[in-house]
């Protein structure tokens, strides 16, 4: 979850929503790749659970600073967005067994190497005060501000409208874009520009919001390394805080701790 | 209902002169909203009605909410909604739950009944909003009273402040709301003797309202109702979804019409493709919206994840055979 904490119920949605669309899409994976010889069903159970932890990781652990950030941008592509644009791959293209594992080596290579350029492009916008300076109280990064003083990440500009606004419109879209490719394209035209489009949305993602997440937390990271002390927070975390308390799940640990 | 600034302007003025036909209206704070039937409310022969602004500061009490809501419903239904939730505490007569299942039931018949639009919706649906607007309004009221904020902005013309309320949340002595109110268009109504008048500038006119009891709460909770359907995001999208979802109906409709198994499986052989394609359309749209949860994304970034999500989903659903075993699925109901 980049931005960290744009919106705090956003976080329980993917708590409890998330994990089912990961063991799905990891599920379809291994459905489309008998060659490797995976149970679908243990593959996608195990791709749910490995994301339910990594969500309660954000839901009730994470502080959203820098070990958020570093961590954040990888798992996300590795768990989501490169399954997704990778799954479909068998259908469209007849390989044998050995060059489709050739095929998505490369493109989780490719993946990877798209966020790695581009978090050190992303880092280079994030400058540090020069050590010889006196650290001024503030940091203003392409949307983030760095509160030295109170130690906290403020992410910039603030969120205007509800989160699920620009998810539904965007699924209403591919509702309406789906039948025209049903319309027009045979099956394996469908296969293609899903998987054509899904590894582009997936790239400009790594490109952009992630790589940058990734490349201001390294940037955080020598800040931390440089300003010895508590680690930054996001300034938001008091919100998920008081979620956090609220929850049924929270409540049930906190009483299992107490007794 | 304590007024104060001075000088006035006109609009305030007005607001003054007219403030004791105002409050005529009202019922007293000390009865409680929901517990107002429509014959507890006196009868009024004749009304006035006519435009102004209020710009004033008032002890948020029953009345002055009451008299707030259908004006700030028709602008800014989540402001009103908002509204009638502050209105409860530090003064409350009824826990917190119980005063919104009140409210929410009064809401409810009018936006997500049955006999309108919001009814076709169903019942997972109408769950939503109702968690939503709940959601929504204990928001504002969690951060005023926990004194995490002094005030909170609740439309461009009201802002509501606390009085006495320490920065912890505790309630000192003589602790209350304030609700300041700055420029709000506003309906004044006052009673009349006689059916008609004209006023001497003649910028106002009488009418002469049939409806003699009004319940003044349920008239805000309908404007609020009224104001949301036309104003909510949800409606809007169920009309985008209902553009959506359409073709693909129109498309199995024509196609089970023309099929050869006739006129008299027509609405069997709409339901099994009706079947095959909404169920990955269905599947698209929640799975795109999982996505950008788990992703975090919001503005383009989450629209492109969503549309890239839907589509891949709906092409894995139709390779996998997902879609024939949602058809053979709803046939074998049929049959």
């Amino acid at each position: 979850m980049w931005s960290a904490l744009q919106r705090v119920e956003q976080i329980r949605v993917a708590l409890w929503g998330a994990p089912w669309l990961v063991a799905a899409v990891w599920g379809c994976w291994a459905a489309l790749r008998p060659e490797y010889g995976l149970a679908v069903t243990f593959v996608a159970v195990l791709a749910g659970g490995l994301a339910w932890l990594w969500f309660a990781y954000v839901f009730f652990v994470s502080r959203f600073g820098a070990a958020h950030g570093l961590c954040a941008p990888g798992v996300l592509a590795l768990i989501l967005l490169w399954p997704l644009s990778q799954a479909l791959a068998p259908a469209l293209l007849a390989l044998p067994g050995g060059y489709i594992a050739s095929f998505d080596g490369v493109t989780l290579a490719l993946h990877l190497l798209c966020l790695g350029v581009a978090a050190a492009a992303h880092a280079r916008r994030a400058p540090l005060p020069a050590v010889s300076d006196a650290p001024g109280p503030r940091l203003h990064w392409p949307g983030l501000e760095v509160d030295l003083r109170r130690r906290s990440i403020v992410s910039t500009p603030p969120p205007g409208t509800r989160w699920w606004v620009g998810a539904l419109l965007g699924g209403l879209a591919s509702v309406l874009l789906f039948a025209w490719m049903k319309a027009t394209l045979a099956a394996s035209g469908q296969v293609l520009l899903a998987v054509s489009l899904m590894h582009g949305v997936s790239l400009y993602l790594c490109a952009g919001p992630l790589g940058r997440q990734l490349g201001q937390a390294l940037r955080l990271r020598q800040l931390e390394k440089r300003l010895p002390g508590e680690p930054f927070r996001h300034d938001k975390l008091p919100e998920l805080l008081r979620l956090r308390r609220q929850s049924w799940l929270g409540r049930l640990l906190r009483q299992l701790g107490a007794d | 209902m304590a007024a104060s600034g001075t000088p006035y302007s006109v609009a305030e003025q007005s607001n003054f002169d007219n403030a004791g036909f105002f409050r005529d209206f009202r019922q007293p704070a000390s009865v409680p909203a929901w517990q107002r039937g429509a014959s507890t409310t006196g009868a009024q022969p004749y009304l006035e009605v006519f435009g102004s602004t209020l710009d004033q500061d008032f002890e948020l009490d029953t009345p002055v909410a009451l008299a707030l809501i259908p004006q700030l419903a028709s602008t800014d239904p989540d402001a009103a909604l908002a509204l009638m939730t502050v209105l409860m505490p530090p003064r409350q007569s009824l826990p917190p739950d119980e005063y919104f299942n009140k409210m929410l039931a009064a809401l409810k018949d009018s936006t997500v009944g049955g006999g309108n639009v919001l009814g076709t919706f169903g019942a997972s649906t109408e769950a939503a909003l109702v968690a939503a607007w709940k959601r929504s309004a204990s928001r504002h009221m969690q951060a005023i009273l926990s004194g995490d904020a002094q005030s909170i902005k609740i439309s461009p013309h009201v802002k509501i402040h606390a009085h006495k309320i320490g920065k912890a949340g505790d309630l000192r002595k003589g602790a209350q709301l304030i609700v300041r109110v700055t420029g709000l268009p506003t309906t004044v109504v006052r009673k009349l003797d006689v059916p008609f008048a004209i006023r001497p500038d003649a910028r106002s006119y009488a009418v002469r309202i049939g409806a003699r009891d009004v319940a003044r709460l349920e008239q805000g909770a309908t404007a609020i109702a009224q104001a949301r359907i036309n104003s909510s995001q949800a409606v809007r999208f169920a009309k985008g979804g209902v553009l959506a979802f359409a073709p693909s109906a129109a498309i199995d409709f024509y196609a089970s019409y023309t099929s050869t198994s006739g006129a008299a499986d027509l609405s069997k052989d709409f339901f099994v493709r009706s079947a095959r394609s909404q169920s990955g359309n269905a599947l698209a749209l929640g799975a795109g919206m999982l996505a950008v949860a788990a992703v975090g994304a919001v503005g383009a970034p989450a629209i492109l994840l969503a549309l890239g999500t839907g589509i891949v989903v709906q092409a894995a659903w139709v390779t996998l055979g997902g879609d024939d075993a949602a058809g053979d699925l709803v046939k074998g109901w049929l049959d």
